[in-house]
């Protein structure tokens, strides 16, 4: 069985090399790809520096883009489970056999490494929680299934997904919304739990400002998802 | 109106016309997309040559004025072009994404041939 990690990078020079390192050690039997999106500080050079095998995209296209590419790259080349896996360093590559066993036993179609089932790790600030309790308030009453981390970036899928993703994906704030939109499809999607830790370097991708048209938009992209159920 | 008012009017039309034309034929802009600005010039020469329209117009809308029933129909006309041009430009956007994706992964195809001839 095929397995890959699809890493996306922007601006992630000083975390990228390390979080290779951790997937090389801590997960055996994985494949990894770094999708770099186009960084304006030295991820590329760090990348062919360190010989780390990587996908460079020539024009910036938001998070969405990246990890669709890497979901392209996973389909062309026959790949069977393909997880998302940040590059900066807040994902545990511990999990990762883990949750693929949990994938293969459970015949989910996608696994989602969550911070709050144990509630154990960095648990993100209090604003955020409150975010992303909305989020699975939101997909509950439209999906009618409980996702208690619908923002986590550690998400695992197999085949069947790698192949929807790689035909469509949204282009920015991805995770609820294309987790709904498969829910609605009646695809299986379950929960495992992990921890992650606190970012060591590098900025969130979103401000605090960009916090509520984020929330707006988000609700609005699910919303207009239900409607083509 | 005036004939003042409408030999201004056709003045100005004309040179619209003029700008137009030259950037079609310069090919900055591409003839489908003139097609609106050409119909709105002829709309507004009618309108222009035949002030009766406009009178006409304005009663069959159920508007006072005729300057509102005018200031209505640019409204509308520029609400449906800017919509066309937004959905012009998601189609783009998602045509360009494609692109960018299949030029990288291309690219580290070719990257990892080399590599292969190398060795």
């Amino acid at each position: 069985m095929k397995k890959i990690a699809i890493i996306p990078a922007y601006n992630e020079e000083k975390s990228i090399v390390q979080v290779v390192r951790d997937i090389q050690e801590n997960a055996p039997g994985f494949d990894y790809v770094v999708i770099n999106d186009c960084s304006t500080d030295g991820t590329r050079e760090v990348c062919r520096e360190n010989g780390l095998n990587f996908v460079d995209l020539p024009v910036n296209l938001g998070i969405g883009g990246a990890v669709q590419t890497g979901y392209r790259y996973a389909q062309e080349r026959g790949y069977d489970i393909a997880v998302q896996f940040d590059g900066d360093g807040q994902h545990d590559a511990a999990y990762l056999n883990e949750m693929a066993d949990y994938l293969v036993k459970n015949q989910c179609d996608m696994v989602i490494g969550s911070r709050f089932i144990k509630k154990e790790g960095f648990q993100s600030s209090y604003m955020r929680q409150v975010g992303i309790k909305y989020f699975s308030w939101l997909i509950r009453l439209l999906t009618g299934q409980m996702i208690t981390d619908a923002t986590s970036g550690m998400r695992m899928v197999g085949r069947d997904l790698i192949d929807a993703f790689a035909a469509d994906y949204p282009r920015d704030y991805p995770e609820p919304e294309s987790t709904a939109t498969m829910l609605l499809k009646k695809k299986k999607i379950e929960e495992y739990p992990v921890k992650m830790r606190a970012r060591t370097e590098g900025v969130s991708s979103i401000s605090p400002l960009k916090s509520v048209y984020y929330m707006i938009k988000v609700s609005m992209a699910i919303i207009l998802v239900w409607t083509r159920r | 109106m005036t004939l003042r008012l409408q030999i201004i009017i056709g003045i100005m039309l004309a040179a619209l016309l003029l700008l137009i034309a030259g950037a079609v034929r310069a090919k900055r802009l591409e003839f489908r997309f003139s097609l609106p600005w050409l119909f709105l010039l002829v709309a507004l020469l009618m309108m222009d040559i035949f002030p009766g329209i406009v009178d006409w117009l304005t009663k069959l809308l159920g508007i006072e004025l005729p300057i509102n029933m005018l200031t209505f129909c640019g409204l509308a006309f520029s609400f449906v072009l800017i919509f066309s041009l937004t959905t012009s430009i998601s189609r783009l956007n998602e045509r360009q994404k494609k692109l960018v994706q299949e030029i990288a992964l291309l690219k580290k195809q070719l990257e990892e041939y080399e590599k292969s001839e190398d060795d």
